[in-house]
């Protein structure tokens, strides 16, 4: 034992140390001021100076390699301990870094915050990860009014999504005797939606609709380039020759990025006429 | 007038048909002419309750007041009861040959004198375009 070292001490290529632990008990400040490693009840530090400006360094690097295969999910992380009304060392939280994928080249990691929940063991709260070669950053600024809380629910979705949405209309009066669904002399209109993604969509019909006899006509869709179905039809029965205004949506699950929809037409029996023709459509998701 | 073999409409059956089409004059009423047609070519253009049909026209009401008809006739039948193209229970016929018919049924709904289709595919699509149809529109699709 050497208590107190008053020289230097050089190793050279050996291991300075091989311990289980340090302890840096409350005691009287340590008068040391010239920043290296001291004991001082509070505070411990280790201190390194060079010249740079503007750039980041790391003077401090914990290394836990293995003698074992890497695989998935190993990592390396730091506890943080302090004590609580009956525990100490109490747990208070570790930082986590872990891998999700160790292959060459490819590696993959995330980031986890681990806290305390109703006194239960550390478990994982939060984990950042990105898919993208830069990330991402997010700034989080609020005014210091009081705590809030946001609750996401427990689902899969993008956030931050903006909707899209695309009109089209048709204003020339056209006609057809079709009972099957066809298109008009004028196809349409169609809308084309491109959020990026697979999204819920909302499709709007409308159109001033009549029929030469007393008898249904049909705007429906061809959602996505599928079969249009009277079920998402706008359908208008009156007196023969009477023209009606008639809207109708049809609701559309998980559409594909860059789906056109069509607007279909057909009759139950006699002549439709069909002028002002109008499709929406809106993202939902 | 103008014959095509195809699916310009985009027929929910997706099944080629023999397609007329012409500019009649201003004026013309789309269910008169749609009658006219029909009388002319002794087949049935629209269903008026007896469950069946040989066809059907459309027609299209032109900037300048002139109407595009065009006249779909059905060459594969459908009488499925439970097809998802919509027309139950309008049972689609193959229409009779109705060759013989065709300058009948012209004159019958009238043409309009400037707007003539000739069966010509580069001066057709040139009026057809003037008359205000795109690529996508049934007159100048190839079906």
């Amino acid at each position: 034992m050497i208590s107190p070292l008053t020289g230097n001490l050089d190793v050279d290529g050996f291991d300075l140390l091989d311990t289980g632990e340090y302890e840096f008990r409350d005691e009287a400040a340590d008068p040391t001021a010239d920043g290296r490693m001291r004991r001082s009840g509070d505070v411990v530090m280790l201190r390194m100076q060079d010249a740079r400006t503007n750039t980041t360094v790391r003077p401090w690097a914990i290394w836990a390699d293995t003698t074992g295969t890497p695989a998935a999910s190993i990592g390396i992380g730091m506890v943080f301990r302090a004590e609580s009304g009956d525990e100490n060392p109490s747990d208070f939280g570790a930082v986590d870094f872990v891998a999700s994928d160790v292959g060459a080249g490819t590696e993959d990691t995330y980031m986890s915050a681990l806290l305390r929940v109703a006194g239960r063991a550390l478990d994982e709260k939060y984990r950042w990860s990105s898919t993208a070669g830069d990330g991402f950053a997010v700034l989080y600024t609020h005014a210091v009014t009081a705590d809030r809380t946001v609750t996401i629910p427990d689902l899969t979705f993008t956030m931050g999504a903006q909707p899209t949405r695309s009109t089209q209309s048709i204003a020339t009066s056209e006609t057809t005797t079709s009972t099957s669904y066809t298109d008009l002399a004028t196809s349409g209109p169609a809308v084309t939606l491109s959020p990026g993604r697979a999204t819920d969509q909302i499709i709007l019909l409308g159109g001033r609709l009549s029929n030469s006899a007393a008898d249904r006509v049909f705007m429906s869709v061809a959602v996505a380039g599928a079969g249009a179905a009277d079920a998402d039809a706008v359908q208008t029965s009156g007196a023969a020759g009477t023209t009606v205004g008639a809207s109708a949506h049809a609701l559309a699950s998980a559409v594909a990025d860059a789906s056109t929809h069509t607007a279909k037409y057909k009759v139950a029996s006699g002549t439709g006429t069909f002028v002002d023709r109008r499709i929406s459509a809106f993202t939902l998701s | 007038m103008r014959i095509r073999i195809g699916n310009p409409s985009n027929e929910a059956h997706g099944q080629p048909m023999r397609v007329y089409d012409w500019v009649a004059p201003a004026g013309t009423d789309p269910h008169a002419a749609m009658l006219a047609a029909e009388t002319a070519l002794g087949v049935k253009l629209y269903h008026r309750g007896d469950g069946e049909a040989h066809g059907f026209i459309n027609t299209s009401r032109r900037p300048d007041g002139s109407l595009y008809v065009s006249v779909h006739l059905y060459d594969t039948p459908c009488v499925d009861p439970l097809c998802m193209a919509g027309h139950r229970p309008v049972a689609l016929r193959v229409a009779p040959d109705v060759t013989p018919q065709l300058a009948v049924m012209k004159a019958a709904v009238g043409e309009h004198p400037q707007h003539q289709l000739r069966g010509i595919a580069v001066a057709d699509a040139a009026l057809l375009r003037r008359l205000g149809f795109g690529p996508a529109d049934g007159p100048l699709r190839d079906g």
